[in-house]
């Protein structure tokens, strides 16, 4: 088990991707797996709670280009297609999970078994979640 | 168990899905999930049986706007991302599936497990399928 080393300054979504506006419903750094904690608003996705394992993608950017959000500040999320800003442990070819830590990705499965990406190189996740525990 | 209602007139893709145009090989009306019943042919998914259940898709819009396409249109089709025009029974962070009724989505399994998308509001279904019941 390993957690990715996350860089916030340097998360990009790349070409291709799809990316939606949320609210944040909590503290976020950029590059971390959100899920859905009310409508249209997202928090870190955590591994440990069925609910908050379904991650939808990863947040990628604030309107003002910071690093983090705070609860009540908008933020950008790639739902599908790839994301720089990787680093220890990121790597091609592997599957890249939810952790039991809010908003850590890890390379083994969590309490509850959410895949959110594969990845492409030493910096670059596909993001593709698939919700494996459903209850 | 609960459908989901589809308000076909005000389905819309949101920015930044994935559309792609096939041809209706069926009554089809927007918003419902659809698989491909023949080469770039699509008719509505059934998750009653395993091939009719792999959806890859809803139907968002046909050439002259209306809210239904018969067999030999065109239809265009959202493969992934966020699609507008649903009320009862949608609800963020709910996972949704392809129902034993032709075109139904629900937020139970049907009898091949798909998962069409996953609730982002009240009225947003963001389409991530995956194909759960293989054989």
């Amino acid at each position: 088990m390993a957690d990715i080393t996350i860089v916030a300054a340097d998360v990009r979504p790349l070409n291709g991707c799809i990316i939606r506006r949320f609210t944040a419903g909590g503290a976020i750094t950029m590059g971390m797996p959100v899920a859905l904690s009310a409508a249209d608003t997202v928090v870190p996705a955590d591994a440990t709670d069925c609910t908050l394992s379904f991650a939808i993608g990863v947040a990628v950017a604030t309107p003002d280009g910071g690093t983090t959000v705070v609860s009540g500040e908008a933020v950008d999320v790639v739902l599908e297609g790839p994301v720089a800003g990787y680093s220890t442990n990121m790597a091609h070819n592997i599957m890249l999970f939810v952790d039991d830590d809010a908003g850590v990705i890890c390379t083994t499965a969590g309490a509850k078994d959410t895949v959110i990406g594969i990845g492409l190189s030493t910096s670059v996740m596909y993001v593709h979640p698939i919700w494996i525990n459903l209850t | 168990m609960a459908d989901v209602t589809i308000v076909a007139a005000d389905v819309r893709p949101l920015e930044g899905c994935i559309i792609r145009r096939f041809t209706s090989g069926d009554t089809i009306g927007m918003g419902q999930p659809v698989y491909l019943s023949a080469a770039d042919t699509v008719s509505l998914a059934d998750g009653s049986a395993v091939t009719t259940s792999f959806a890859i898709g809803v139907a968002v819009a046909t050439p002259d706007g209306g809210s239904s396409a018969v067999s030999g249109e065109a239809v265009d089709v959202v493969i992934a991302g966020p699609v507008a025009g649903y009320s009862t029974g949608m609800a963020y962070n709910t996972l949704f599936y392809v129902d034993n009724d032709a075109g139904v989505i629900a937020d139970a399994t049907g009898t091949a497990r798909t998962i069409i998308g996953i609730g982002l509001s009240a009225s947003v279904l963001h389409v991530h399928p995956i194909w759960v019941t293989l054989t």
